[in-house]
């Protein structure tokens, strides 16, 4: 993941002269499964690539995103489960025994729809050019997270129970590289080039932000859900008042440097210990 | 006098045994594959028989001896060979299956119907309908009905065939198709998977369950030393059978590991072919899917 601000990387330094501490993705370098710790150029193209070569189909793909098509509409009467697979193979003409293609029954059925709804939500950023559009950072998350929530919707009366799938521990940790694949993706095609420890804060507040998005829609009982995106308009808003404070805080730490190296410069002065410096020249 | 005799007859077992555990390390030097075997010597028509050479015409009959001799105590053999952990590889099996109502299933070389007993438990309800069972040995076959019977599984069909031509069965028959333990005693096995890709409907799920290949060295170590110096033994002892147990444990030897039976698998048409190693790779459970 790091090597896709590698390039940014190396501008830097070369501009500044100097080293910059560089706050290194550790949680990319542990779920990227393709790349080593080297930092080649090539490397570089690789991790690109890699989001992209997953949204690249073959012959076997397309039947399993075939069965997952047809078993999609089934999910309301028969739910996450191997018995919608089931039923989903069959109005396709396949065997039964073709849920088999989904290792884990029910679960590796969650996990392929949140795969497929993160490349579709890829695909839509990309189409949409979200990432050249004049609107600030947070305003592109808030976009592309409601985007991503709303794909959910149809789905919502049998939420829990993917949701209650995802959070087994056998599956625990395919559901976090989901959440930190979907969270990378929202912040890159919102601009984030951060090359600090902001890198971080960023997508576990997006991350953090997805959660409750889902976790408020699934008990949500308005019209259209309406409160669930009013209430994650006002955690977009809370987050841009955040951001606003962590610049001014900044700024006023550098005026309180200030204030407080001249204000040991008189002290030393009056104590006579500057002379000591002032004799020795 | 009975106990100087059974000492001097154990005496003689342990000293057959020492020699082959010398033969056992060459042939994991020699990393043979059953593959290789018949391709070095495919001009004279051989296989391997476990560490013998014969004829591929006799191989089928030498089998079906083995079987016909070890039929009756098979399954008591098998839980003292295993502890009882075949069983658990077996439910395992059954469980990556995941069988439902209606299905039609095959069960080749399920002589004494461990798998198929299995399949329809996990049924619920079930009388053993949709399941066949299919075995080159009608002794093995009888047992399994008699146990069948016992437990009230009247549907079953119980089919003798053999596993590289099953000509009574039209293509395209059967939704899933499982061998457990069977796959290694066939003499060609590419055409065995064939014939399985030919009998699955399509999208149908070929499972096979086998021994394989121990991963972890030392492990390796322990479990020849465990092969070839106690099954025989056992056999000896428990169903008066060394030859049959001996050719069991050197016929594993010489069967692919893991990853080249998945490509026999994926190179006799099938897809989505995964595997998962059981204790540590003694055995394996192979997976694919026809589309």
């Amino acid at each position: 993941m790091l090597a896709r601000y590698l390039p940014l990387l190396q501008c830097y330094g070369n501009i500044m002269g100097r080293t910059t501490i560089i706050a290194r993705p550790l949680l990319a370098s542990n779920f990227s499964t393709n790349r080593t710790t080297s930092q080649d150029a090539n490397a570089s193209a690789q991790s690109e690539g890699r989001r992209e070569e997953q949204d690249s189909s073959s012959k076997e793909d397309d039947v399993k995103f075939k069965i997952f098509n047809a078993a999609l509409p089934l999910v309301h009467q028969l739910g996450w489960t191997k018995e919608c697979l089931e039923a989903g193979a069959e109005s396709i003409g396949l065997s039964k025994s073709s849920h088999g293609i989904f290792e884990h029954g029910g679960t590796s059925f969650v996990h392929f729809f949140h795969r497929n709804c993160n490349k579709e939500l890829r695909k839509i950023a990309k189409d949409e050019q979200i990432e050249s559009a004049k609107s600030d950072e947070l305003t592109k998350v808030h976009q592309l997270l409601e985007q991503r929530l709303q794909m959910i919707l149809p789905y919502l009366p049998q939420w829990p129970q993917a949701m209650a799938l995802m959070a087994r521990p056998h599956s625990s940790l395919d559901s976090y590289k989901l959440l930190y694949e979907l969270a990378d993706d929202i912040c890159f095609f919102a601009g984030d080039r951060s090359l600090n420890a902001t890198w971080y804060t960023k997508r576990a507040a997006v991350a953090g932000l997805y959660i409750t998005g889902e976790l408020s829609l699934v008990q949500d009982k308005s019209a259209n859900c309406d409160e669930s995106w009013r209430m994650l308009a006002r955690r977009i808003d809370d987050l841009r008042k955040v951001e606003e404070f962590g610049g001014s805080c900044s700024r006023q730490q550098e005026i309180l440097k200030d204030i407080a190296q001249s204000s040991l410069t008189l002290i030393r002065n009056l104590t006579g210990m500057q002379s000591y410096q002032r004799n020795s020249r | 006098m009975a106990s100087l005799i059974r000492r001097t007859l154990l005496l003689r077992t342990f000293c057959r045994a020492k020699r082959f555990t010398c033969h056992s390390q060459y042939v994991h030097q020699e990393s043979a594959g059953a593959e290789r075997m018949s391709n070095s010597s495919k001009e004279s028509n051989e296989t391997h028989f476990g560490f013998q050479t014969v004829k591929e015409s006799e191989k089928a009959d030498k089998v079906y001896e083995v079987f016909e001799e070890v039929a009756q105590s098979y399954d008591k053999m098998n839980d003292a060979m295993s502890f009882g952990i075949h069983r658990l590889w077996k439910d395992i099996f059954v469980d990556r299956l995941a069988p439902s109502k209606p299905c039609k299933i095959l069960d080749v070389a399920g002589g004494t119907g461990d798998i198929a007993f299995r399949i329809a438990k996990y049924l619920r309800n079930s009388d053993g309908g949709g399941i066949t069972v299919c075995d080159i040995n009608q002794a093995m076959l009888d047992v399994g009905r008699k146990r069948a019977s016992e437990l009230g599984f009247s549907g079953m069909e119980w089919l003798q065939g053999n596993a590289e031509c099953l000509s009574s069965i039209a293509d395209n028959t059967y939704d899933s198709y499982t061998i457990a333990f069977g796959i290694r005693n066939v003499t060609h096995i590419d055409k065995a998977l064939k014939e399985a890709y030919r009998v699955l409907k399509p999208g149908g799920q070929f499972m096979c369950l086998e021994f394989s290949q121990v991963q972890n060295e030392n492990l390796r170590w322990l479990y020849d030393q465990y092969s070839f110096q106690a099954i025989p033994v056992m056999g000896q002892l428990i169903a008066g059978q060394w030859k049959a147990y001996q050719y069991l444990v050197e016929s594993i030897r010489q069967f692919p590991n893991q990853e080249e039976f998945a490509g026999m698998i994926e190179r006799a048409g099938f897809a989505f072919v995964r595997h998962e190693n059981l204790t540590f790779g003694v055995v394996a459970i192979h997976c694919g899917h026809k589309l």
